[in-house]
């Protein structure tokens, strides 16, 4: 965590939501204190922008409650808006205006004072070093500068919690990297963040705490570490070859040292429970009476803690 | 919150002015087109000079005298340009489009009208190219055909006696000539009133019987009295094509935004309700303006048409904005709202008079409609027609205008914050 203040900013308690047969949402419950940069990650279709809907009060939540800086959403929704800014995943931003236009009708909206209105375009601008482009209409912009653009605006009036929706789709890596660090940038003033997305390794670099969530749950949470702890060992090992006949429950020297996470046809993903150097783990697979080909062992990510909850890559 | 959002828009449109220019001048040109081809102002004072290819096969005086009436210094001449020319030749000229129609008067037509053997065989062959300038020949000839026809029945017998004398090769007997036409001339006197054409009667008489300015207006400028009608539909469309922003809105995830600061839409609403409602009351000004300087019309009540302007102005602001709360999308309101306002406009009396429909719609079913109010209001207003009062009509719109204007919030509201999976 990037700041040792303890005030809680998001207060998210069991909020559902259905549409029609479809549980978009299921209880879903956490926390997220100033200056803290939680994580939202998960597939497509997980449930992430339905749960963002409901915290900034776009969607009603069917139950649940959102206390956002001590104030009930529902009960007073623009009291508890404004201590937020969301940048949604699409650009939601006005292209025949300039990207100052954007940054200062945004700003009025979110209550920013006249006087201070232009002082704040420039020093946003200056933040999303875009000042060279500000006066050209939002429409000109790289899909890049588009999406600097267009965290700025939810930035102008300087809320207590920004929700920031997959802000990096479709962008190339070097811009990503560039709003990464940005983001990162922000809890150095207490800002506090959610950050929802599918790219494991954005969460793994930019979040303090992680949320995995899919079809609607929130499977599990906690710091990187806490979640990889959840893997036993610190170790994983991808085993492939003919396993179309094999199974891991006839395999009890498999299964009293190891947790395995996905099994297919060709190939077992499995990780360690005994803390042992990862020699004698790899010594212990190929033991096993099974026709491996080859076995790779490696560190675990959230991939394999995704695997573990769901039996699924994250990256399907 | 409100005034941020109206200057946005208004920053936006001062950026790219031409969808608002557009909107504006679509319905001032329709009207400008019919006005230029209606109106008071064409040399014709309400129809184009119709050009007419003559061909007299008779050559006789009866022929003459017909042909002759289409090129008299009369208002006839303002109607007509007769051009007298061969059969081949009036072939060529419809074919080439430089006629309207080809009246031919074939051989013989002098004799067979006075011997009333055959109706009188007037040909015409109309300009397949031109919509209603033959249309309007056809009914002329029709006429005429219809007139000479009865005079032919009727005057048969004397005229068979008539011929015969002025056939015979030696002197007539003048006296049975000066008899037959002292019988025909009583008879003549007798049916003058069939014989005139009832259509110009009937205007002279009612020239003459009513000397109410009001009426007279009307009589004079029929397609400005349609200007009120075709205004109440034009406004229906300009409200419809400004409401297209709040699609936009939509679908770029703006409105997501906006709602992000205040989940309340009502804000949203407001503003793009006074952006539809200065569009659609300054087309209403321009429309009214520009068209009765192209009709003539002096409006006698300007400032109660301004207000009932923008009083139906609010309530098509209001109709339009619950429509796209129904209608969701973009691509399904353009279908939907389009044969709604036609649908209105048909009804309510835009596109023709609504005592031009079936008794039992015009009774009974345009009354019901708000543009109907609207264009009768006016017509009561100004040329003394019989219709709803302004004070009623202005009443009606503006809370209609509310009703529309709470349900569409309402339906906003719930559609948003209830989402959807998609």
């Amino acid at each position: 965590m990037n700041s040792d203040n303890n005030t809680l900013i998001l207060d998210v308690e069991g909020i559902s939501k259905q549409f029609g047969e479809l549980t978009a949402v299921d209880k879903v419950s956490f926390q997220i204190k100033k200056g803290e940069i939680y994580g939202l990650l998960g597939p497509n279709g997980a449930g992430k922008t339905t749960s963002i809907s409901m915290i900034c009060g776009l969607l009603k939540p069917d139950a649940g409650k959102v206390t956002i800086a001590g104030n009930n959403l529902w009960a007073d929704p623009p009291k508890a808006q404004k201590h937020l800014g969301v940048v949604p995943q699409e650009i939601a931003l006005y292209d025949d205006l300039s990207g100052a236009g954007n940054l200062k009708f945004w700003g009025k909206l979110g209550g920013v004072p006249k006087s201070e209105i232009q002082d704040r375009v420039a020093t946003m601008l200056k933040r999303l070093d875009l000042e060279d482009r500000g006066k050209d209409a939002v429409k000109t912009y790289s899909g890049g500068m588009k999406r600097r653009i267009n965290i700025g605006c939810a930035l102008m009036h300087e809320p207590d919690l920004v929700l920031l929706d997959e802000p990096t789709v479709g962008i190339d890596p070097q811009a990503r990297e560039r709003i990464l660090e940005f983001v990162q940038s922000l809890t150095a003033d207490g800002m506090a963040v959610l950050y929802t997305t599918h790219y494991l390794e954005e969460a793994e670099k930019l979040c303090d705490r992680i949320g995995i969530i899919d079809h609607g749950k929130l499977l599990a949470e906690g710091t990187l570490q806490e979640l990889q702890s959840r893997l036993g060992a610190d170790q994983v090992f991808i085993l492939e070859g003919d396993l179309s006949d094999a199974s891991p429950e006839e395999l009890p020297a498999l299964t009293d040292q190891f947790k395995v996470l996905q099994q297919q046809e060709r190939q077992w993903v499995v990780s360690s429970e005994k803390e042992q150097h990862p020699s004698e783990s790899l010594k212990a697979l190929l033991d096993l009476p099974l026709q491996l080909d080859n076995v790779a062992y490696k560190k675990p990510n959230l991939n394999d803690v995704f695997l573990q909850l769901t039996g699924r890559d994250l990256r399907e | 919150m409100i005034w941020t959002l109206i200057q946005k828009d208004a920053f936006r449109i001062s950026r790219n002015p031409w969808g608002v220019i557009l909107q504006l001048a679509i319905p001032l040109m329709i009207t400008g087109l019919i006005g230029s081809l209606f109106g008071p102002k064409s040399s014709t004072g309400g129809v184009p000079t119709i050009k007419v290819a003559v061909v007299d096969e008779d050559k006789s005086a009866l022929g003459g005298t017909l042909l002759g009436a289409l090129d008299r210094e009369t208002d006839s001449k303002r109607y007509f340009a007769p051009i007298p020319t061969t059969r081949d030749q009036a072939d060529t000229m419809i074919r080439n489009d430089e006629v309207s129609a080809v009246l031919i008067l074939p051989k013989d037509f002098t004799k067979d009208f006075l011997t009333g053997g055959t109706p009188a065989p007037i040909e015409l062959i109309k300009n397949p190219s031109q919509a209603f300038l033959p249309l309007i020949m056809e009914e002329l000839t029709s006429v005429v055909a219809e007139t000479l026809n009865v005079a032919s029945q009727t005057l048969a017998e004397d005229m068979k006696g008539f011929v015969q004398e002025l056939e015979e090769d030696d002197l007539p007997d003048f006296l049975m000539v000066a008899k037959s036409i002292e019988k025909i001339g009583k008879k003549f006197e007798q049916a003058e009133k069939i014989l005139t054409p009832p259509l110009i009667q009937y205007g002279i008489e009612k020239r003459a019987a009513k000397k109410d300015p009001k009426k007279e207006k009307f009589q004079s400028n029929i397609f400005g009295f349609l200007l009120p009608g075709l205004a109440a539909m034009f406004l229906l469309f300009i409200a419809d094509g400004s409401s297209q922003e709040l699609y936009k809105e939509r679908e770029s995830r703006t409105l997501d935004r906006i709602r992000s600061f205040n989940n309340n839409v009502l804000p949203f609403l407001i503003s793009k309700g006074l952006y539809t409602l200065l569009l659609t009351v300054t087309s209403g000004i321009i429309l009214f303006g520009v068209g009765s300087a192209i009709f003539r019309i002096q409006w006698q009540h300007p400032w109660i048409i301004l207000l009932l302007l923008l009083a139906y102005a609010f309530f098509s602001t209001g109709f339009i904005t619950a429509l796209a709360a129904l209608m969701k999308t973009q691509k399904r309101a353009a279908i939907v709202n389009n044969v709604l306002i036609m649908m209105m406009a048909f009804l309510g009396g835009s596109m023709m008079p609504s005592n031009a429909l079936p008794d039992a719609l015009a009774q009974n079913v345009c009354p019901l409609f708000p543009n109907y109010w609207f264009t009768e209001s006016i017509k009561n207003l100004e040329f003394g027609i019989d219709g709803p009062g302004w004070v009623m009509t202005f009443a009606k719109l503006m809370v209609l205008g509310a009703v529309f204007t709470g349900i569409s919030t309402s339906l906003f509201n719930r559609l948003l914050t209830k989402g959807s999976a998609s």
